[in-house]
């Protein structure tokens, strides 16, 4: 692989402190504290160890089985990531090339597995727990048919994935010799049924077929989808089909037919229209035909667009409809004022970030921060927020009919509280990539400075520079010079370009006679040197035009409006400028040169998830897992369970040459190694496997808990006074074994305050961001570590010397969450104090030097982690190179999509590497399905750009976009219709590791809001309170379809829901937390001799919560007499119920009143 | 005080072939005319031989059902000798529905328990003694005193050619806080009710209650009776229960061969069982069922009187079949092609509306959409127009369903505010849901008692109990009726309808059975009888909707079950569009 020195440096010393870390825990391990001897994550070093890796953990045979080299063979034959790969492997796996199974369809069902995690990049868990099982099932004529099974994690496959894992399946069944499945009427109308109730009463899919594709493609496909059942309600209709066991909706059905096939359809074609027949698929030409079907129903259904309206952008409403209490609308779909559209990418955003101007985070109540989710109109679903000063900030208007710019954070705080209307909102800066990549048409935008300076260049490229060079030289070097407005009439004129975008209102906001009332305003006015006094008698219409357009103005003692500066000339200039006879206002502008149109395209957008920087706690943040069973008491603590003397819970059996009966595999009595024993239904205990159908690895003790607390105190090396107070474990185990940690990792950390998490390591979760450069000065490291680090020079070339100089981040690093003022710790402190637990565990209990030995958070720089994405089973190492004051993990794109993320609002967790590699371990992992998402099978340590998943290749990485992007915008062109710079376009040469542009500056990554006002207001009054000052604010937000929509899509849901709940409720326990379907008549707990209370586990307050503020926000707000009858049916009903309710709410009351 | 019987008395009753016993001359007001009453009375095929006192008060007042006399007799012979008096005073209790003298009866368990070893039983009956004394059980039922109430209300402004109507019990709207103990007492009052009905059994002879099954030895055969607390298919496929009684809870699991209904088993409704017991296990080879006495006379009306039941009217849907609704006003109203069903028409006297007479509002996402009438006000202004059509001497009984502007948490109230207009018609009653009404009820013709009930439990059980399921679910309303009588109760099932419990008094009780049995919810009308009592389910007057056509429902519109109290057979008239004559069809099969 082509790399400079510096990269393959940069990859070697990684590579090198895993190996040494890895040494480390293994000599750990060796000591037999632990349920297994070594360190139990896969290291792998490219794709095909991890599919390996990943597989091994159902088919342990597969390592070493020469799979790994098959691999790499076919990836030379075929180029990287090619499906062709994960046929051959899977069949070649099925015809039992590499072992041998027990059975022929353990065979087909792990072949399966392989090809699957193949096309997964050997990352999810999906081939392991998102297929379950293969089945052979007959056919009506009594011939065999393959039946794939698929559960609720197949989505972390993403809809490509899983489709070709039917093609895998029929790839196999072809070559192993079975019949297609034949589907009958009632088994297509269920998928019918089944798909539609999924869709509408569980959750929305993101596609959903029709009928009509539905039967044609479950007619089509040559193995059924099965699937077991995943939710409480079953189907609708066509129940108890003899082929199909349950009447209960499965999810995994759902998705592999609508999110998977149905979606996919175009993109399978793609592939196998081109290699299909070299490997017999010719039975899936269907899909031809299939896709031409959905262009057919698409053509149906769309509305032909009106005469002139063809290229016209339409308003999506689609965000807005999942609407949640407490979490803003920020713009009404396209509404004027919302956020413009701007095309661009800074070194914080794109691969589905976004950024914002740091004042229209002030502006907007700080409910967005850096890191918090936007649901958006487009181009994608979802995007994460980022701050850049380079965009235009908001224009306000204030208490006094004042009209202001804000283009600072200070300003805006500064007016904050006098803000009576947002005007305008700002940009939104959305990169071309992530265009590109959802196939979203371009979208015209308003003008601005990278665009207009081009146009500049070009025409003077053209037309000569003439006088201008230096000032043309200037532009050249920076788009965002200072331009006076002088130098900009000047240019206008010579060149015939817009005029310069600072310099030109937002003219298309307003009609022809609202300029004709303005023009005449303004000729009535006084012209003062600096400044235009124009006369005002409060009425407002004509100066409501001059808001709109978005000139800043003073409202003087409420007699006059009063415009400065520039201002006052710009206006000047404009209106001895005006041409009346043409039709148009940008027509009436256009007396000596085009003046641009500056709104674009407003973009709609609602508040998602907030951002999070958090430790993980499991419930009851237990610091071991170590069962304290009932004798725990309600805080489940070790201290509870030895003041009662036992603790009653399932425990493995192990015995000692002592003597002693120990449930470690090392005697905590003597160290020495304790033989493991086994309980037989037949035999009762055993030291072999007698009857391997009989056996289980556990019994029941009745553990004498202080014995064991003691041992654990004595190895801590912790003195009696100073034991901490509070050790925590859980309840019981919930592993297939039973097996527990040592007791004295509880101990060690309970004193360093850290929790564990279920498979025995401490996580810190993150909100992913992505980030291709920074500053030393951002991320708190000296110069001096950075260049230790390995970054000896800037972007620029130049030496690195300057804190504020701009490095290109290397693609393994991560900058970690240090924030202040959030209601979480940052990652910093957290992790010394891992770190602290590392070395202490490493010299009291294993008897190990020191590892960290960190003292600050700065020593922590230089550190590996493994970083670990949600549904994902394979970690990627990453080097903590500083931190941020954000809550995000800021990461380099590559290193986001090695764990299948992109960064529209997924979480990334952290794991210290030593803290992973000597604690984790596969043992601990419960029994259930889906555990192992989120576990680290398998670790990657060094990351290949080759190997990721293929979304991050769609990235823009240019210095600038070229002209003809917004000139294809101003048409509604196809963003493959222009090129810019990819990152997909440098892979496989040494440009994939560095030497990434971008297209706007930001000053300083942290500046910014960093908590969303959503994390810091304590009661759900109030966030609602703050969503609709939003509301009532934002020019683009209409407040009444705000108000219904909270009311109708939340409050109103919320309240039925659970009064629906009420009377079918379960009730629990209140002593030993029993749960009852139904009260016993006994009216007491009848669970052994408990007699404990009963209670509701749905109670009044979780009913009526919502009603006050449902009726208050009906009060105050225009909702549809449909709505307010609804909600005062809502209300009688609940009052039947419960009683006339009280006015409690006093929150809302107020703030409405 | 005596009353001199005449011997011609005492014949009467010998040639029918009764004895009387002597302690029946103390009794007020007897006479001959309790021998007509016997018959009636008296609903099983084995008659007593002799009656007493015991008899005579408990006959006098109500029907009787499910005695076995001949054990009756026995046990009371043995009461006299002063052995035991345990079944006896069961019997008593089944025959009065309550204790008999409690204070009396108490003192004599505490006497025979002090001079003989105790029975297992004995504890049981006098913890139910016990607790019916704490809660005392309203003795009839058309004297009900119900809590919540706001009726009884009798129509007395109508003139007196009007055919009477009364109702017997609809529920008001109490609003207070639900808590933890209304529940409790729901289900405690139901298993207090319907543990004496089935106790009363034959085959509940060695009945105990669960906590004493653990002193019996290993393979006794008991009888336990309790309500299931959930029921799952072991390993083997048997059918498994959980049973609870106020005392414990065991372990039942059935022999699928002689278990006769497993398979319509619920969770929380009230069984008996028999079988043998094995620590807190029992293997069960009988299940009783509350069920419903057998009616054995056919009650008539000496007039051909004519009821029409109609439900699922949907006012304010783009459904709403209007110009069918308006035929069958023109039909009520005597004009029609065809004579003989002009005929017809004039025997109506009575039109029952089992719920949902409006669309509603809210009720399910976007309806709004789906709605020609998008205020519910305007909805029942629009009803009162349509009801008001009707002619005024045909009395109508409405009853809200899960689409009225109610709360739908059973009972619900009678239709109230939103409703205005309704409540101006006279003669037009609102009634709860469910309700009892009784019909051509005079002093010397007790009537037809009519239970309404909309059906909102009956999606559960289309969906929910196997044979229900095969038989056809959501198409079968009959099956489903004659599953919840069989029960005595409207929604045995916790989870299967949405209800509000008062603490005091399970009111989805089949208390009193009813002679007509009529619902709606399912949009399909069906008429059956099951033991004597006719089932009718009520059409619908909406289209079949894109919802219903989803999840594969059936409806049939425009059809009007037609009830003839003076032959008590019944018919179906349809008014479905694809006809252009309504076909009249006889449905009472």
């Amino acid at each position: 692989m082509e790399m400079n020195e510096e990269t393959k440096n940069y990859f070697d010393s990684i590579d090198h402190e895993v190996n040494i870390v890895l040494d480390l825990a293994n000599r750990c391990r060796s000591k037999g504290l632990d349920p297994d001897n070594q360190v139990e994550i896969m290291l792998a070093k490219n794709m095909a160890e991890r599919v390996v890796g990943i597989i091994s953990v159902v088919a342990p045979e597969l390592k070493g089985s020469g799979m790994v080299e098959r691999i790499k063979e076919l990836e030379a034959e075929y180029g990287m990531q090619d499906w062709r790969i994960a046929l051959k492997i899977a069949l070649e796996t099925a015809q039992e090339k590499f072992v041998k199974f027990d059975e022929k369809v353990k065979a087909m069902e792990i072949g399966i597995r392989v090809g699957m995690a193949y096309i997964t990049n050997g990352v999810v868990s999906s081939p392991l727990e998102g297929f379950t099982k293969l089945e052979i099932k007959r056919r009506r004529d009594g011939g065999e048919y393959l039946a794939l099974f698929y559960s609720g994690p197949i989505r972390s496959a993403g809809g490509t994935a899983s489709s070709v894992s039917l093609i895998i399946g029929d790839y196999i069944r072809q070559n192993m010799g079975y019949e297609p499945y034949d589907p009958d009427e009632n088994e297509v109308r269920r998928m019918c049924t089944e798909l539609t109730d999924y869709h509408e009463r569980i959750t929305n899919l993101q596609y959903f077929p029709s009928d009509e594709e539905i039967t044609f493609l479950i007619n089509k496909i040559p193995v059924q989808i099965d699937g077991d059942p995943s939710e409480k309600i079953e189907v609708s209709n066509y129940k108890r089909l003899d082929r199909i066991e349950t009447d209960r909706i499965r999810n995994g059905v759902c998705l592999v037919t609508g999110e998977g096939i149905a979606q996919k359809a175009p993109k399978l074609w793609k592939q196998l229209s081109v290699w299909g027949k070299d490997f017999g698929l010719e039975n899936w030409n269907f899909l031809k035909d299939f896709v031409d079907l959905q262009k057919n129903i698409k053509a149906k259904k769309a509305v032909k667009p009106k005469e002139g309206e063809e290229d016209k952008v339409k308003p999506d409403f689609t965000f807005i409809k999942d609407i949640v209490a407490g979490r803003p609308v920020f713009t009404h779909p396209m509404a004027q004022g919302g956020f413009r559209i701007r095309y661009g990418r800074t070194r914080v955003s794109g691969f589905s970030a976004d950024s914002l101007h740091p004042a229209t985070m002030a502006v907007l109540q700080d409910y967005i921060a850096i890191g918090t989710q936007l649901k958006v109109e487009r181009p994608g679903k979802s995007t994460i927020i980022s701050a850049c000063d380079s965009i235009e900030g908001p224009i306000v208007k204030l208490e006094d009919g004042s009209v202001c710019k804000l283009d600072s954070v200070e300003k805006a705080k500064a007016v904050r509280d006098k803000i009576t209307e947002i005007l305008y909102l700002g940009d939104v800066l959305i990169c071309y990539g992530d265009f590109f990549n959802r196939g979203h048409g371009l979208v015209p935008v308003g003008y601005c400075e990278e665009w207009w300076a081009q146009e500049v260049l070009e025409a003077a490229d053209k037309q000569g520079k003439g006088y201008f060079e230096e000032l043309l030289e200037k532009i050249k070097k920076d788009y965002f010079c200072k331009i006076t407005l002088e130098e900009a009439i000047n240019i206008s004129e010579t060149f015939g370009v817009a005029l310069h975008p600072k310099y030109t209102y937002n003219f298309t906001a307003i009609t022809i006679d609202e300029l004709k009332e303005i023009n005449e305003w303004v000729k009535s006015g006084s012209f003062l040197e600096e400044k235009v006094v124009l006369p005002y008698n409060g009425d407002g219409t004509t100066k409501r035009a001059l808001e709109l357009l978005g000139v800043p103005h003073k409202v003087v003692s409420n007699e006059y409006v009063v415009v400065f500066g520039t201002d006052s000339k710009l206006l000047k200039f404009y209106f001895d400028n005006l041409d009346f006879e043409k039709g148009s206002v940008l027509e009436a502008l256009n007396k000596k040169f085009p003046i641009a149109d500056k709104l674009g395209t407003s973009m709609g957008a609602r508040m998602g998830r907030p951002e999070k920087a958090k430790m993980r706690k499991l419930t009851g943040s237990p610091h071991v897992l170590f069962p304290v069973g009932e004798e725990g008491g309600r805080l489940r603590s070790f201290q509870c369970a030895v003041d009662v003397g036992k603790v009653r819970n399932q425990f493995p059996i192990y015995s000692c040459p002592c003597g002693n009966e120990s449930v470690y595999p090392t005697c905590e009595k003597c160290g020495k190694a304790t033989k493991k024993k086994y309980l037989c239904k037949k035999c009762g205990m055993t030291e072999v496997q007698c009857h391997p159908e009989d056996i289980v690895e556990y019994k029941m003790w009745d553990l004498e808990i202080g014995k064991y607390y003691d041992s654990a105190v004595k190895l801590s090396g912790i003195s009696r006074s100073m034991l901490p107070e509070l050790v925590k474990g859980v309840r019981g185990t919930s592993n297939k074994n039973h097996v527990p940690e040592n007791l004295v990792k509880g101990l060690l950390r309970a004193k360093h305050k850290i929790y564990v998490n279920k498979d025995g390591t401490t996580r810190y979760d993150m909100t992913e961001m992505p980030l291709t450069h920074f500053k030393a000065k951002e991320i708190g490291t000296s110069v001096e570590q950075l260049k230790k680090l390995g970054y000896m020079k800037d972007t620029f070339g130049n030496d690195l010397v300057d804190e504020d100089q701009v490095l290109e981040l290397k693609i393994q690093d991560i900058i970690m969450p240090a924030p202040q003022g959030t209601p979480e710790e940052g990652s910093d402190g957290v992790f010394v104090r891992v770190s602290k637990f590392i070395d202490e565990l490493l010299e009291k209990v294993y008897g190990e030097k020191g590892y960290y030995n960190v003292k600050t958070k700065s020593d922590l720089v230089g550190q590996l982690v493994l970083a670990l994405a949600p549904h994902i089973s394979s970690g990627a190492v990453g080097r903590i190179i500083g931190f941020s004051d954000t809550q995000g993990i800021l990461a380099h794109p590559y290193f986001h999509s090695m764990v299948r993320r992109d960064c529209d609002g997924d979480e990334l967790c952290c794991i210290m590497l030593a803290d992973a590699m000597i604690n984790f371990s596969r043992q601990y992992l419960p029994a259930h399905r889906g555990s192992t998402q989120d576990a680290p099978l398998v670790l990657t340590s060094i990351l290949t750009p080759a190997e990721v998943d293929d979304m991050v290749f769609d990235m823009d990485i240019a210095w600038e976009y070229p002209l003809e992007l917004y000139r294809a915008a101003q048409k509604c062109g196809k963003p493959w219709d222009v090129k810019v710079k990819q990152l997909g376009s440098t892979l496989g040469t040494e440009k994939q590791y560095y030497g990434m542009g971008y297209t706007h500056k930001v000053s300083d990554l942290n500046a910014a809001v960093n908590c969303s006002a959503y994390k810091t207001l304590p009661t759900m009054d109030e966030k609602v309170q703050g969503q609709m000052v939003v509301a009532q604010q934002v020019r683009a937000v209409k407040t009444d379809d705000v108000a219904r929509l909270v009311i109708e899509r939340h409050f109103i849901r919320d309240i039925k829901g659970n009064l629906r709940k009420f009377s079918m409720q379960q009730f629990r326990c209140i002593k030993c937390n029993e749960k009852y379907r139904r009260p016993p008549i006994a009216g007491h707990c009848t669970h052994g001799k408990c007699f404990g209370k009963i209670v509701f586990t749905i109670s009044q307050g979780s009913i009526v919560k919502y009603l006050e503020p449902s009726l208050k926000l009906a009060q105050q707000f225009k909702i549809s007499p449909y709505l307010q009858e609804t909600l005062d049916i809502t209300k009688m009903r609940v009052e039947s119920i419960f009683g006339k309710t009280e006015d409690k709410q006093e929150g809302l009351v107020k703030f409405f009143s | 005080m005596t009353v001199n019987i005449s011997k011609e008395v005492l014949h009467s009753f010998l040639d029918k072939g009764f004895l009387l016993s002597p302690d029946i001359l103390e009794e007020e007001g007897f006479d001959t005319d309790f021998l007509n009453l016997v018959d009636t009375r008296i609903l099983s095929k084995e008659k007593p031989v002799v009656i007493g006192s015991d008899i005579y008060k408990g006959v006098s007042k109500k029907g009787v059902t499910g005695i076995n006399w001949v054990e009756f007799e026995k046990s009371r012979v043995l009461h006299e000798k002063g052995k035991t008096n345990r079944v006896y005073s069961s019997f008593l209790e089944l025959i009065f529905d309550e204790p008999k003298d409690n204070s009396e009866e108490s003192t004599g368990y505490t006497i025979i328990k002090k001079e003989e070893a105790p029975e297992p039983k004995l504890e049981t009956i006098e913890e139910v003694a016990k607790e019916i004394q704490s809660q005392p059980v309203v003795e009839e039922v058309v004297e009900k005193v119900v809590p919540e109430i706001q009726t009884p209300q009798e129509q007395t402004n109508l003139s007196d050619s009007d055919y009477p109507l009364k109702v017997v019990t609809s529920y008001g709207d109490e609003s207070k806080l639900r808590e933890v103990k209304d529940f409790v007492g729901h289900y405690k009052s139901r298993y207090e009710f319907l543990r004496k009905i089935v106790a009363s059994r034959q085959e509940m002879q060695n009945v105990i209650s669960i906590n004493r099954t653990s002193s019996k030895e290993r393979n006794e055969k008991v009888a336990l009776i309790g309500l299931v607390y959930d029921k799952r298919i072991t390993k083997k496929g048997n059918t498994m229960i959980t049973l609870e009684d106020t005392t414990g809870t065991i372990r039942v699991v059935f022999d699928p061969n002689k278990a006769k209904g497993i398979d319509y088993l619920c969770p929380d409704e009230l069984i008996g069982v028999v079988g043998k017991v094995n620590e807190n296990f029992m293997y069960a080879s009988e299940i009783i069922f509350p069920d419903i006495p057998e009616k054995l006379s056919v009650k008539k009306y000496n007039e051909d009187i004519c009821a029409a039941f109609i439900s699922d009217v949907h006012v304010g849907s783009s459904w709403f079949i209007e110009d069918k609704f308006l035929e069958l006003i023109d039909w009520l109203n005597g004009k029609h092609k065809d004579p003989n069903m002009i005929e017809l028409s004039k025997k109506i006297k009575y039109l029952f509306i089992t719920g949902d007479m409006v669309d509603g509002v809210g009720i399910y996402p976007n309806q709004d959409k789906e709605l020609t009438i998008k205020s519910i006000r305007g909805q029942y202004d629009r009803c009162a127009e349509l009801i008001k059509m009707i002619r005024n001497d045909i009395k109508i009984i409405l009853c809200p369903g899960n689409h009225d502007a109610r709360r739908i948490a059973e009972p619900q109230p009678p239709l109230d505010i939103y409703a205005e207009s309704l409540k101006q018609i006279k003669n037009l009653t609102l009634v709860s849901n469910p309700a009892m009404i009784n019909v051509l009820g005079t002093e010397g013709f007790e009537g037809f008692d009519i239970l309404m009930y909309h059906g909102y439990s009956y999606d559960y059980y289309a969906a929910n109990i196997g044979p229900i399921m095969m038989d056809g679910g959501y198409d079968r309303g009959d099956s489903i009726m004659k599953f919840l009588l069989k029960k005595r109760h409207l929604s045995p099932v916790h989870t299967s309808t949405l209800f509000v419990p008062n603490g005091k008094e399970d009111y989805l009780l089949i208390d009193h059975v009813p002679d007509i049995f009529v619902s709606g919810h399912i949009h399909k009308s069906s008429v059956s009888k099951y033991k004597g009592v006719t089932n009718i389910m009520g059409s619908c007057w909406q289209y079949k909707t894109d919802f219903q056509e989803k999840v594969g429902h059936h409806p049939e519109y425009c059809k009007v079950p037609i009830f003839n109290f003076g032959s008590g057979e019944t018919m179906i008239v349809d008014f479905a569009p694809e006809n252009k004559v309504p076909e009249i069809k006889n449905g009472n099969e």
